[in-house]
């Protein structure tokens, strides 16, 4: 697919793209390429913020992702969904920061920093 | 150009014979090597070697060491004398504990610079070929200093330091050269050690700080001057640092703590690549910035948490 404006997609190509961003950043954070990774990051961050726009029933999908047989796609669905689903995005960002590798960095440092602004908001 | 590297398989062992295959003490967790104690935890003997080092191969002289910071190809059963490791010629399994080798390349001779061809990110020279590494030095203008570089090399101070243990003005004439020598390349621990000995109420105080500083508790005043003590990573390997070397991170905690032998870890140059490039991506959660950003305002001991989170979950350390 591609990187059709988020805003033109409809709702399910809107979630196809986004798993499709998530497999990509997966990839390249994994071969280390931190340019390639943060244009995929820039993606995702465009896909999520349009998900999240069109209202719950999309952010319903987003959390249903969270059960993605794909890594990548869960940990970003996670890394997106904690706010409105903390209990089960943290708990899988714990699960995958069990992960060797890329992948396990990535969401321990998220988790990491949700953990750290919680503690400042409370 | 594509390096062919050594490939280091990680596993889990909970056998009391860990490192080369040498008994782990389970209360110290350091390795008994017959003549000295290794602690694997730093990656260098807690007592220096007695034998001493050989003026033509730089990595010897430090006489802390382990095998010439080499452990891929060396090992040193006896505590005294590096030794080639029977059954490494490739394809090899084991762990951190026993690393396991599979290679394309053949072991390098423990002389001279075997061991020249370190080249962190943060001051990348990736090639071990001296002529390349000056060009590739001068283009960057990185400049990397080798020992031999140094004002007076370590001759010259090894015999200024002897000169030291002389009572009298000799020896605190030699004790201030020695210490405008370290201050010139960039060793203030060490300068102002040398200082101190001139001085001579300091007497044992001096003594056991120097202690301190050859045992690598005192840092460098940059990444060249600390290469130009330890030497190279290792074949394959690179320095990394544990708490980024980035500017703002000197500047709030001195390039002593940075450029320390404590905040310094020897990582395969394939995961190294990885890892820097993970420090210089964004993640969901650090409001648009990378890693190295978000971890920039964090205190020393949070960052140094984070890198050896990091450095476990690359199964650079157990």
């Amino acid at each position: 697919m591609t990187n059709k404006a988020s805003v033109e997609l409809d709702d399910r190509e809107l979630l196809s793209a986004f798993e499709a961003a998530a497999i990509s950043f997966g990839l390249e954070f994994e071969k280390g390429d931190s340019k390639k990774a943060n244009r995929a990051y820039a993606r995702c961050e465009a896909i999520q913020a349009e998900i999240h726009r069109r209202g719950s029933s999309m952010v319903g999908c987003l959390i249903e992702l969270l059960d993605a047989p794909l890594p990548w796609v869960q940990y970003l669905a996670a890394a997106y969904t904690l706010d409105v689903e903390p209990n089960k995005a943290a708990a899988v960002l714990r699960k995958l920061k069990d992960t060797p590798m890329a992948l396990g960095v990535a969401a321990f440092t998220t988790l990491r920093a949700w953990e750290m602004k919680r503690v400042q908001i409370n | 150009m594509r390096m062919l590297l050594p490939t280091i398989r990680l596993q889990v062992c909970a056998s009391a014979y860990k490192f080369t295959g040498e008994e782990r003490d389970a209360e110290s967790g350091n390795d008994y090597m017959s003549a000295r104690y290794f602690a694997s935890s730093m990656g260098r003997f807690l007592s220096p070697d007695i034998v001493g080092g050989d003026l033509s191969n730089p990595q010897s002289l430090n006489r802390y060491t382990y095998v010439l910071n080499n452990p891929l190809f060396w090992t040193d059963p006896s505590g005294f004398q590096e030794q080639v490791r029977t059954g490494s010629s490739c394809g090899n399994v084991g762990t951190l504990d026993n690393p396991v080798i599979q290679c394309s390349s053949p072991p390098p001779a423990p002389s001279g610079g075997g061991n020249s061809s370190d080249s962190g990110v943060d001051s990348e020279l990736p090639t071990s070929n001296p002529d390349e590494q000056a060009v590739a030095a001068s283009l960057s203008g990185s400049g990397s200093v080798s020992a031999g570089q140094e004002l007076g090399g370590g001759l010259v101070q090894g015999g200024l330091d002897m000169a030291g243990l002389i009572p009298g003005p000799i020896g605190m004439g030699a004790n201030i050269a020695s210490a405008g020598m370290s201050l010139y390349n960039g060793h203030y621990g060490a300068a102002a050690l040398s200082f101190a000995f001139a001085l001579p109420v300091v007497g044992q105080l001096g003594a056991d700080a120097h202690a301190a500083f050859e045992a690598g508790e005192i840092g460098y005043r940059s990444f060249d001057a600390f290469k130009a003590a330890y030497g190279a990573a290792g074949e394959g390997m690179q320095w990394h640092h544990i708490v980024g070397q980035f500017s703002s991170n000197v500047e709030r905690f001195g390039p002593g703590a940075i450029h320390d032998m404590e905040n310094m870890v020897a990582v395969p140059k394939d995961l190294h690549f990885q890892i820097n490039g993970h420090y210089s991506s964004k993640l969901p959660g650090l409001g648009g910035q990378t890693v190295r950003e978000w971890l920039a305002p964090q205190s020393f001991q949070a960052q140094r948490d984070y890198g050896l989170q990091v450095l476990r979950n690359y199964g650079i350390i157990p």
